[in-house]
């Protein structure tokens, strides 16, 4: 087996100057100062899958925006086989359960697999974003090029893991010259080396999130059998035990005795989620002989049907009980819906309480909260709109894309040993360097 | 060979010889944008609060106290900085937030001089907050920060120039005038009222603009339209002065 780019779905790709009139010109302008600076550097990203969840989303539009920026910009698949994928499967669970779930043959098969991805992918970047656990050994190429910047961007939550998946994987991370977490409570006191907060992003002019047709909306609806003159709840996520789908399946019950609405909890399965069809299988049980839950099986790529079913919603919850960053609720903000979440991961960063939606802890709370909203319309509209101002400001691509590109000017100039020195320079020597560690200065390029 | 600890900066490529500051030189606009970076320190108790505050880096004290008012709130929290609300929301010690709410920029001490204040009131709260243990999940996450200055293009030669300037600059650029820089250079005096005291005789004016308390405003918008007023106000004043002298 061989590493490939891969190639990306047909969907158009935009450009940066797409993006003016959702975030100014002022971002823009920011952008194209960063990148001029850092022009013609290779930057590869290197994740487990290119079909399904929030990394490979997230990839497919920034892979091309820096390439317009001027970078030259790659995006690399480590191989694997099933062996691999439960074992990783099982690092993540013991990362963010920290139950004990991986077997001395879990470590073994993956540094089997590590060393062949090692002798088959060069790795040769200026600049490389490993994503995640599952390539995190790629490291080791390293070696071998001093002058690389080697980022690890994790985007699970690691706070408070299974202590052995977690020695394993640190002697790794402690590698890198930097990592980056996408909440400050993942962050870790047991690392030596910079880590970065760097929240995840959605793209506005996206099939997921641009504006669509009220015909196709009802399409869809149809499609699914969804009843478009009822209150509509949506869940929308991988089937994994961590979105609690049972959980919101209880909820729901618990609401539509009072309320007639209907719940619809629709995801797909990722090639590298073992796990998935398991949790599908009991979610469908779990929801037997309910016409008003639609449990949705829905192929990756189907981008138009799940922004179809989010803008169709009154109210949209990701009721996670471990989650990294929760890309659905961005998402679900921008469409201008109240979204109603489990306190945990990157939700809190998204979901501000009772101003864009609101936080939960059990089951009851989200059946309160659903009712709430469903009795109080204008408040529901309030909360949507204020959600989507918040996304606009704080999580969408352009912002990403300005941050990855701050973190490389500031990691490729310390890997090639410049000193900083500046305008606040103080009268002691010892002032003068503590500042110089925080201060990056971009020379004027283009005089107004 | 990977390099270790802390990371250094790029050189400042063009050439400055001399800062705005100085005389005769023009007012170069700048800004900056933050990288936030995490530390992995949590406090539950006051007593770990106080203790990781006496030894943070300095970035981290500004990007708590000083960073929230760049970040855009849709509805205006009830206190202006990270810590303050903490303490009321998380907490539960309303008097001690307010207490750090009501925090001005330092004279001239810089960070070093606001953690000394941040401290004495913390220290304050302690005998009543000594057994106060906030829930696991609602800890203070301690952050600290990176930052970019770059140029903006936009340059002023004259009070009239810089006034047109900071009308047009962006809440970056007046942010990072206002208060990033008058911090870290441990200043009493922001950029503005630096450079019009270096390069104009309004003194007065100078005074007035050095006045402005950020953390009493709830978007950099706010003090930028404060800034603004305070200048075009000085000016008509001056300009009547002149014509009624003439007359």
């Amino acid at each position: 087996m061989s590493s490939q780019s891969p190639s990306f779905p047909p969907q158009r790709v935009h450009k940066l100057a797409d993006y003016e009139s959702i975030v100014g010109a002022e971002v823009l302008e920011d952008l194209r100062t960063f990148a001029e600076n850092i022009s013609g550097k290779t930057v590869i990203h290197v994740n487990s899958t290119r079909a399904g969840g929030g990394v490979a989303e997230i990839l497919f539009r920034l892979v091309p925006l820096m390439r317009e920026i001027g970078l030259n910009a790659k995006w690399e698949i480590i191989k694997g086989d099933a062996q691999f994928f439960e074992s990783t499967k099982a690092f993540h669970n013991s990362l963010q359960t920290g139950a004990r779930l991986a077997t001395k043959e879990s470590f073994d098969h993956f540094i089997r697999k590590t060393e062949e991805n090692l002798r088959e992918m060069s790795l040769d970047g200026d600049t490389m974003f490993i994503h995640d656990p599952q390539p995190i050994g790629l490291i080791a190429k390293r070696k071998s090029n001093a002058k690389q910047v080697w980022i690890w961007r994790c985007h699970i939550d690691v706070s408070n893991p299974e202590r052995e998946v977690w020695n394993f994987l640190a002697k790794y991370v402690n590698q890198y010259d930097a990592t980056v977490f996408s909440t400050p409570s993942f962050a870790r006191s047991d690392l030596k080396i910079p880590q970065f907060m760097v929240s995840p992003s959605i793209d506005p002019l996206s099939d997921k999130n641009r504006p669509l047709p009220e015909t196709f909306i009802d399409r869809v609806l149809s499609k699914y059998e969804l009843d478009s003159e009822k209150p509509l709840i949506t869940q929308i996520s991988r089937f994994d035990y961590a979105k609690d789908p049972i959980g919101v399946i209880q909820a729901f019950k618990l609401v539509s005795d009072h309320i007639d609405c209907q719940l619809v909890l629709a995801g797909s399965l990722a090639d590298d989620d073992p796990e998935g069809m398991e949790v599908y299988s009991k979610v469908v049980k779990a929801a037997e002989g309910r016409k008003d839950i639609h449990i949705l099986l829905i192929p990756p790529f189907s981008d138009l049907e799940i922004n179809a079913l989010q803008r169709a919603s009154t109210i949209i919850l990701q009721k996670s009980i471990k989650e990294g960053f929760g890309l659905t609720v961005a998402e679900s903000l921008w469409k201008a819906k109240p979204v109603i979440a489990g306190a945990t991961g990157g939700i809190p960063l998204q979901v501000k309480n009772g101003l864009t939606g609101f936080l939960v802890h059990n089951i009851e709370g989200a059946a309160y909260r659903m009712r709430y909203l469903l009795r109080n319309p204008d408040i529901a509209a309030r909360m949507g709109l204020n959600g989507r101002e918040h996304v606009r400001q704080n999580f969408l691509i352009t912002r990403h894309l300005g941050e990855y590109l701050l973190m490389i000017l500031s990691l490729e100039n310390h890997a090639k040993g410049e000193r900083f020195s500046n305008r606040f320079e103080e009268k002691e020597e010892e002032e003068a360097a503590a500042a110089a560690q925080t201060h990056t200065v971009i020379p004027q390029t283009h005089p107004k | 060979m990977r390099n270790s600890g802390a990371l250094s900066a790029v050189t400042y490529l063009f050439s400055q010889s001399e800062s705005q500051q100085h005389r005769n030189a023009p007012f170069i606009f700048l800004k900056a944008r933050y990288m936030v970076e995490l530390t992995g320190k949590k406090a539950r108790t006051l007593e770990e609060f106080a203790s990781i505050l006496a030894n943070a880096e300095p970035t981290t004290l500004f990007y708590h106290v000083y960073h929230p008012l760049l970040e855009s709130h849709l509805v205006p929290y009830e206190y202006p900085n990270d810590f303050s609300f903490w303490f009321s929301d998380s907490f539960q010690d309303k008097d001690l937030a307010e207490q750090i709410a009501n925090i001005s920029l330092p004279e001239k001490g810089g960070l070093e001089e606001l953690r000394e204040i941040l401290l004495s009131k913390i220290n304050a709260a302690l005998e009543r907050n000594a057994q106060f243990s906030v829930r696991s999940g609602n800890e203070f996450d301690f952050v600290k920060c990176r930052f970019v200055v770059y140029p903006t293009g936009v340059v002023a030669k004259n009070i009239d120039e810089l006034a047109d300037g900071i009308s047009q600059a962006s809440e970056l650029c007046v942010f990072y005038h206002m208060v990033t820089s008058r911090l870290f250079k441990k200043s009493r005096y922001d950029d503005f009222s630096e450079w019009i005291l270096a390069n104009t005789s309004y003194t007065d004016l100078a005074e007035a603009l050095r006045r402005v308390d950020p953390t009493t405003h709830m978007n950099v918008r706010s003090m930028q339209q404060e800034v603004l007023g305070i200048i075009q106000r000085y000016l008509k004043n001056k300009n009547r002065s002149s014509l009624a002298r003439k007359a």
